[in-house]
């Protein structure tokens, strides 16, 4: 008999070694913008289209004028939620290049990968809390790619990893250093919500979200 | 509405792989999977503002997803996305028993029906709620129980999953984490 977890268990294998390129994040965002684009051409041909049957029909007809005192529609406003970050960041196996010091060779816990693929956050307790839980610590390991850590012509700049977390509806910016680099840390933050990271090490940058949990 | 530029690549980074993921359980090729991951996003993007004021961004993210590949508008996709970097090389392990699991297991998955196995996705791997199927499906919360009950029975019955289970009980295992002095 094949239970819950044995499906957990069995989907997660059965797709941890399809290598996934680092999202275009990018190039996802120029292709969506080609797409407004397109609908804002089809929209003003359109409009203009109306407008002109609209004339038409005025010029027919007498004494139909907008009443330019009429109220306009107000634009509806709606709480933008931060959608950056995911709150309950799923377990995954870690790339190659980041299982140095677990024991398990296809080691599976949760980690955010910074856009740029230079590093990864590994959380070792979740969620992270503003303000920081009495039962575990906002411990995050940072694990940086080998593609930068071998990168000696970057390697300028402070030797620490120096954090500029801004919190998703800008209401407040901290930063936060790891001295001697990235490795295990404790980042606290001062109030739970959605913060985007920049990260800034030896000459190299990256950028990541994360969300923190009210306590 | 447009997002704002780190905001959008977050909600992508956070995703992509996931949804390449699920879409390759849902029984696309990776290619495809990638298309339809790529488009999902590229919708979200057309259409931050319902995603931003979205309860669920990921029941709505999901929707999106099931639809454009029920629909095959993969199909349709003409702008190819270029990557930067090649993906991650592959571990060095043992081959033949990574391809079989990750076979044997979509094998199982297309005997399913589809939308048995679209629930059994959504909620084993996903790892979306009930309610948030219910949502990206558009059917009842009693529906996905009784499709999700009669898909894990159909799979016990197939039983070529059977030998697999010992092997992916042993992962999943939080238990190997590094300790600090070996970093």
């Amino acid at each position: 008999m094949i239970h819950d977890e044995d499906v957990s268990a069995l989907l997660r294998a059965a797709t941890d070694d399809i290598d996934v390129a680092i999202a275009p994040a990018d190039r996802l965002a120029e292709a969506g913008d080609r797409r407004l684009r397109r609908r804002r051409v089809v929209a003003v041909a359109g409009g203009a289209a109306v407008v002109a049957l609209v004339i038409a029909g005025i010029s027919l007809t007498t004494g139909l004028r907008p009443d330019p005192a009429a109220p306009t529609s107000t634009p509806r406003t709606t709480a933008v939620q931060p959608v950056g970050c995911v709150m309950n960041v799923p377990s995954q196996v870690l790339p190659l290049w980041a299982r140095s010091g677990f024991s398990e060779p296809r080691p599976r816990i949760a980690y955010v990968s910074g856009q740029r693929g230079y590093i990864i956050a590994i959380l070792f307790g979740q969620p992270l809390n503003a303000p920081p839980a009495a039962d575990h610590n906002n411990k995050i390991l940072w694990v940086p790619s080998p593609e930068v850590e071998g990168d000696t012509a970057a390697a300028t700049g402070s030797p620490d990893l120096l954090i500029t977390a801004r919190l998703a509806n800008g209401s407040a910016t901290v930063t936060r250093t790891v001295s001697g680099g990235p490795g295990p840390s404790i980042i606290d933050l001062p109030e739970p919500g959605c913060w985007h990271l920049t990260l800034q090490w030896s000459g190299h940058t990256d950028d990541l979200a994360l969300w923190y949990a009210a306590r | 509405m447009k997002p704002d530029d780190l905001e959008y690549e977050g909600f992508v980074v956070a995703r992509y792989r996931t949804l390449v993921r699920a879409a390759v359980l849902f029984g696309c090729s990776r290619q495809d999977a990638e298309d339809a991951a790529q488009d999902t996003l590229i919708r979200c993007y057309t259409a931050w503002g319902r995603v931003a004021a979205s309860d669920d961004p990921d029941a709505y993210v999901y929707r999106i997803l099931v639809n454009g590949i029920s629909r095959g508008r993969r199909r349709s996709w003409r702008g190819e996305t270029p990557y930067e970097q090649v993906p991650e090389s592959r571990a060095v392990g043992d081959l033949a028993n990574e391809i079989s699991v990750e076979q044997t297991v979509r094998a199982a998955l297309a005997r399913l029906g589809r939308e048995q196995r679209q629930v059994l996705v959504l909620r084993y791997f996903v790892d979306l709620t009930e309610s948030q199927i219910a949502d990206v499906l558009g059917i009842a919360r009693g529906t996905v129980k009784s499709r999700a009950s009669r898909a894990i029975a159909a799979l016990s019955e197939d039983g070529s999953l059977n030998e697999l289970l010992p092997t992916t009980h042993q992962s999943g295992n939080q238990d190997s984490l590094p300790h600090e002095e070996d970093r």
